[in-house]
């Protein structure tokens, strides 16, 4: 499973992301924040926007990221439905960087929420038996 | 938590600060016993977590319209010594300065009715509504710096409004201290906000024609402008992505400033900062540009919704008598002095879907409303009743001058989203002659109507708890939405 919604927030979007690998939960989770306002299979992968992010640890890296994804989804009129993860690295003193590539395109699709942020309630990145879940809760 | 709760009086419950452990001060809910029914329990146990903070002035509250939300719960004021306490990026929430306005006309239903739909159709043209929608004013750096330094008055000195606009806002159109460039506002919220002056946004944002239905309170509607029958405009609104962008960077810088100060958190999301800190002042002059670029997008609307006017009756706006009635803000954090326990005390109050609500004789508000007080404004749900009500001098004893501020939820957006379908809202209300216009119909569904709770059960629980009274009641005719 790449990721899952849950309803029990009332005003709130919560989901989990999973992956086995670091790059898959960021990509997965990326996917999931996209897919609270629309549907993905929707949108043609004709345009891209190379995004970075900062953080003092992978869940800060993280949470930086999903945040500047919806920054460049409003700024470039970009809507992204999907996500390569060219460079997750940790540089000494400096915390994590990370350097994606966001695929989307210029033709939004029909919206039915519109995410506001990334909340920090219960936000985490965990390691589980066979790789990472990311739990995110967005405000719409 | 809920069964924790002591009834104190028929719209008055108490939650005790031995509740739970670190519970610093004891929690106040405002609402009918069929409020409480229907409230989470996880929304109880949120107000308990605000409680934990440092420095909290009895007591954290809710309003009626409150629901389970992150970290604070939506429909709560959390109120925090100016010196002990602390300012909270979380406790204030993504939306600073969402908030609503009303503007009045000399029209009535007679004059409306026939030409509603050429109104609602020239309003949606004038106002940009929609995700990251562009708006039709191009900023340069130096001016967008003006917006959020000035706010609603930017605005009146671009000729898209006159003085007296200002004087019906709370806190004048702007606040005094906002921070304008980096390091305290970023160049992402810049670069998000520039674009997005004059727009409404989407989700539950909305502009709203509708009529006054009832007047309760015929001496204090008089002094608002407002009487029976009559069209007005509301329209509610935010800070845009400028405010979601300060909100975010203010959760990351915070987030390092609680393991700074060594601040124990119950749920990160309350992330904070001593109120007279570097981070904390930093958060709060970031925070006034937010709700400065709000109040002056709320004014460059107001400037539209009266052309569009113009254009349909062929009369200038004063003519038609589109005065602003007020302009309040349900989402922010101020610095405010109030009598506690017999002294005054200065703290900052946390709005998080709560309007301010101050009673009579307050220099906060305007002069000509000063011997009745302030205008607060009730939105309902999308299509569904809207209130006026009056500030009163127990808001100021007992809620830190603060009431509710909507229906607010009472099923998950997601549910809504799964339980109805956009076009047969969009159906359900034209079937009840109102005009629906919004950038596509699927966004309707997470704001149906029965989603909600009823407006005028909360609105009761604050007349009966007489911490705001009602002064009239409004229906939509026509809606744009985002």
């Amino acid at each position: 499973m790449e990721y899952e919604y849950s309803d029990e927030i009332t005003s709130d979007q919560l989901f989990h992301a999973y992956g086995t690998t670091l790059p898959e939960v960021f990509r997965n989770a990326g996917k999931a924040l996209f897919g609270v306002m629309s549907d993905l299979e929707e949108v043609k992968l004709d345009h891209e926007i190379e995004v970075k992010a900062e953080g003092i640890d992978e869940q800060h890296l993280l949470y930086d990221w999903l945040s500047n994804l919806l920054l460049e989804f409003e700024v470039e009129g970009v809507f992204f439905a999907d996500f390569s993860i060219n460079l997750i690295e940790e540089r000494p003193g400096k915390g994590f960087h990370l350097v994606s590539i966001a695929k989307g395109s210029q033709k939004i699709p029909e919206l039915r929420t519109h995410v506001k942020g990334v909340t920090l309630h219960r936000f985490s990145l965990e390691r589980i038996n066979n790789g990472y879940k990311a739990t995110v809760v967005v405000d719409v | 938590m809920k069964e924790k709760l002591k009834q104190q009086d028929e719209f008055r419950w108490w939650l005790d600060k031995s509740a739970r452990p670190r519970m610093k001060v004891g929690a106040k809910i405002i609402g009918s016993k069929e409020i409480i029914n229907t409230l989470e329990d996880a929304a109880v146990e949120q107000l308990t977590n605000v409680a934990t903070l440092p420095g909290p002035i009895e007591p954290v509250l809710a309003m009626p319209d409150a629901h389970w939300g992150y970290g604070l719960p939506m429909g709560a004021v959390g109120a925090f010594d100016a010196e002990e306490g602390i300012i909270s990026a979380g406790c204030t929430g993504f939306d600073i300065n969402c908030g609503v306005r009303l503007i009045r006309t000399n029209l009535s239903v007679e004059d409306v009715q026939p030409k509603l739909q050429q109104l609602v159709e020239e309003l949606f043209n004038r106002v940009p509504a929609g995700v990251g929608s562009q708006g039709k004013i191009r900023l340069s750096d130096s001016q967008f710096s003006d917006v959020i330094r000035w706010g609603a008055k930017w605005a009146i000195d671009n000729d898209r409004g006159v003085p007296a606009d200002l004087a019906h806002c709370e806190e004048g159109g702007y606040m005094e201290g906002a921070a304008m460039q980096a390091p305290q506002v970023s160049e992402k919220a810049r670069r998000r906000g520039r674009p997005q002056l004059g727009t409404l946004g989407a989700g539950n944002h909305y502009l709203e024609v509708q009529k006054v239905e009832k007047i309760f309170d015929e001496p204090v509607a008089k002094v608002f402008g407002l009487e029976k029958g009559q069209i007005v405009v509301m329209l509610h609104c935010g800070s845009r992505g400028f405010g979601h962008q300060v909100a975010t960077d203010y959760l990351e810088s915070m987030a390092v400033a609680v393991k700074k100060y060594n601040i124990w958190l119950p749920d990160q999301q309350l992330v904070c900062a001593p109120a007279n800190s570097p981070e904390g002042q930093d958060y709060y002059a970031a925070m006034k540009a937010a709700v400065n670029f709000a109040f002056c997008n709320r004014q460059v609307m107001t400037h539209w919704i009266r052309q569009g006017f113009e254009a349909v009756f062929g009369r200038d706006w004063e003519a038609l008598g589109m005065h602003l009635v007020y302009d309040v803000t349900h989402n922010i954090c101020k610095f405010e002095t109030h009598e506690v326990n017999g002294l005054k005390r200065d703290m900052y109050v946390h709005r998080k879907g709560a309007t301010r609500a101050f009673g009579p004789g307050n220099p906060k508000i305007p002069e000509d409303y000063q011997s009745v007080g302030q205008p607060v404004l009730i939105g309902g749900s999308m299509g569904t009743a809207s209130y006026v009500l009056v500030g009163t001098e127990q808001a100021m004893k007992e809620t830190f001058g603060s009431t509710c501020h909507g229906a607010g939820r009472a099923m998950s957006r997601k549910a809504a989203i799964r339980k109805y379908h956009g076009r047969d809202i969009k159906n359900a209300l034209e079937a009840k002659g109102k005009v629906v216009r919004s950038m596509g119909t699927k966004i309707l569904a997470e704001e149906a109507p029965n989603a909600y709770k009823d407006v005028h059960v909360v609105v009761d629980s604050v007349h009966g708890a007489d911490i705001s009274r009602k002064v009239a009641s409004q229906i939509p005719l026509g809606v744009v939405k985002g």
